[in-house]
């Protein structure tokens, strides 16, 4: 249910940074969103489809860039994607708290812009 | 088709709401701790019995409900400052009704206890300019909620294993959790308390206290 407020996050930069300034039409909104972000893909969409309407959005797709759950082994350095962050190093055994490479990340990465219609 | 890049954290506005509290609180030597657990684990309880034993020190406690105003009042009637905080559709607190509170403040107090929406999930993703994240995991839960919802377990500075009292009638494996705490936060403390019985409190509040100190 968190992902109705950062869905809101979303359009409010994105106003800021275009509403009055780009004048042709948003098409795609592409996310980078890591697998341990603690949030939905699919409920970021299904809130978007329902808060672009009346906006500069109104025809713009969210393109989600899914990061994997990376990490390293604290003992031996060994690197390797994970399912969770209740792993066993592949290279050693460690099984204790690891380093996290990858995975939590959230940002809008761009925006396209349809500028030949 | 043009691109234009943004490269813009999702959570950047929360985050500087967040950092200005903070900036408000260092400024005022005021100890903040961000209290959060799954509804029912005890959260207001374990805040009135704190309350008690920190006689002479300046509390307010910011209450964090989807609706209604039943703790603010439990708070009060013990003689303590209260704000409640409603937040209707939304799972969590944020920066920004933290900072709505700050501009209604007009006294300086030595420890703001906030309690977060009652929701293993949601609030942790929400800094809210707070020293310290606390998470509560009460017996009747089981020792398997960190294994369900690992990153508040992960995020918190310290454990409050609260209804400690109940631990006859149930089945809480303490091995077991110390296993999955080692995976996701093994240096986090762990405090065992009742509020029932009022036992088990002086750890914690050996802890606050020297929180406070720390910030003089």
């Amino acid at each position: 249910m968190h992902e109705y407020s950062v869905t809101e996050s979303i359009i409010n930069i994105l106003k800021k940074e275009f509403d009055g300034k780009e004048k042709n039409k948003i098409i795609k909104i592409n996310l980078i969103i890591g697998k341990y972000s603690g949030f939905s893909p699919e409920s970021i969409d299904f809130y978007f489809k329902i808060l672009k309407k009346d906006t500069i959005f109104s025809d713009a797709e969210l393109n989600f860039i899914i990061k994997d759950i990376a990490l390293e082994c604290p003992d031996c350095k060994y690197k390797f994607i994970a399912d969770s962050v209740f792993a066993v190093c592949k290279n050693c055994g460690y099984e204790e708290k690891f380093n996290m490479i990858s995975g939590k990340e959230f940002l809008i990465e761009s925006v396209e812009i349809d500028d030949e219609g | 088709m043009k691109k234009i890049n943004v490269m813009q954290d999702v959570l950047s506005s929360n985050d500087l709401t967040a950092l200005q509290n903070r900036e408000y609180f260092n400024k005022n030597k005021t100890l903040v701790l961000n209290i959060m657990s799954s509804p029912g684990s005890g959260k207001t309880s374990v805040i009135l019995e704190t309350i008690k034993r920190l006689n002479g020190l300046k509390i307010l406690v910011i209450e964090g409900d989807v609706a209604g105003d039943i703790d603010a009042k439990k708070i009060e009637k013990s003689g303590t400052d209260a704000f409640q905080i409603n937040t209707y559709d939304s799972c969590h607190l944020n920066a920004s009704m933290i900072n709505k509170v700050i501009r209604k403040i007009k006294v300086k107090y030595d420890l703001i206890l906030i309690e977060n929406v009652g929701n293993l999930i949601c609030p942790v993703e929400y800094n809210l300019g707070e020293n310290y994240k606390i998470v509560i995991l009460s017996i009747p839960e089981g020792e398997d909620k960190p294994v369900k919802y690992p990153k508040i377990f992960e995020k918190s500075d310290l454990l409050l294993i609260n209804k400690i009292d109940l631990l006859d009638y149930s089945d809480f494996d303490f091995e077991k959790l110390d296993e999955t705490l080692k995976k996701l936060n093994k240096n986090m403390k762990a405090v065992k308390l009742s509020c029932k019985k009022s036992t088990g409190f002086e750890d914690w509040i050996k802890w606050i206290k020297e929180k406070i100190t720390d910030l003089a």
